[in-house]
């Protein structure tokens, strides 16, 4: 695999292009790292509607049917469900750890054993989230993957 | 639908050694060499009925280790009860409900000690995995 970085003034935009004649897994995995730099998800704020690079999102939690990104400091509703968010977000390191959360793996720092089987997530910013048993092995795949 | 079978076949498979070796134990020491074919299915039955249980607990938001530990094992318990009677395991003399709730009760703390084990496995391969990211 070659790698060529042109750095040029006059780029006013960083654009990453892939030459390959069929896409690996090795290949996937640099895409799949890549897009989560690409996309941003859209958030409400003190009435404010914010672009949210979903790189700085630690979390996504949905509460009394609404769903909310958590980054560093702030708290933004998004109007698309969980189920949506879930599947756009397939190919990033977003991995769905209940009923109602998503988790921003690239923030995880460790887990701990929980009562009934389930683990405590500590995230990189000191906060804590419950994994539920049945999304464990989903959890794992996907830091794995 | 079918990872989450696949997920709780070892449950079921490592319960089933558990039960049937203490059960053949038992029947041996006192001397019964006699097992009916039926009771196999029916303890299959019986584990897939708790699994089933196990998995309705796995939305209940215990507080403890504690008081998820004694609601799983009693209802359990129920179950084996349950069971017991209609397919007629055991009498229900106080002798025999004795013996029967003692060899329960070793299955039952074999097969939570086991469970733990695997969790803190589990625990332990998840961290590794994680540090792998961060590096």
């Amino acid at each position: 695999m070659k790698l060529t970085i042109n750095q040029s003034k006059d780029q006013t935009e960083p654009e990453i292009i892939i030459n390959c004649s069929y896409v690996n897994k090795t290949l996937q995995k640099i895409i799949d790292y890549i897009t989560q730099f690409t996309f941003t998800l859209e958030g409400e704020s003190n009435n404010k509607v914010y672009q949210l690079p979903i790189d700085k999102i630690f979390y996504i939690e949905s509460v009394d049917g609404k769903t909310y990104l958590y980054d560093q400091n702030s708290t933004y509703l998004c109007r698309q469900s969980l189920q949506t968010l879930e599947e756009e977000l397939e190919h990033t390191p977003f991995a769905r750890i209940s009923k109602t959360c998503l988790l921003n793996t690239s923030y995880l720092r460790c887990v701990e054993t929980y009562p009934n089987h389930r683990l405590k997530a500590e995230l990189s910013n000191d906060e804590q989230l419950i994994i539920s048993r049945n999304y464990i092995e989903n959890l794992r795949k996907k830091i794995n993957s | 639908m079918k990872e989450k079978i696949m997920a709780k076949l070892p449950f079921i498979f490592s319960y089933y050694t558990i039960i049937v070796v203490v059960t053949c134990s038992y029947n041996l020491l006192i001397g019964n060499t006699l097992i009916r074919i039926g009771w196999f299915l029916e303890l299959l039955a019986c584990l897939v009925v708790f699994v089933l249980l196990d998995h309705a607990f796995g939305f209940i938001n215990f507080k403890s280790n504690l008081t998820c530990l004694l609601a799983e094992t009693g209802a359990a318990y129920i179950l084996f009860l349950v069971f017991s009677f209609f397919f007629h395991w055991n009498g229900f003399t106080p002798g025999k409900l004795l013996t029967s709730t003692l060899l329960f009760l070793i299955v039952a703390v074999t097969g939570i000690t086991y469970s733990n084990y695997r969790h803190k496995l589990r625990t332990k391969e998840l961290n590794n995995l994680i540090k792998k990211q961060q590096h």
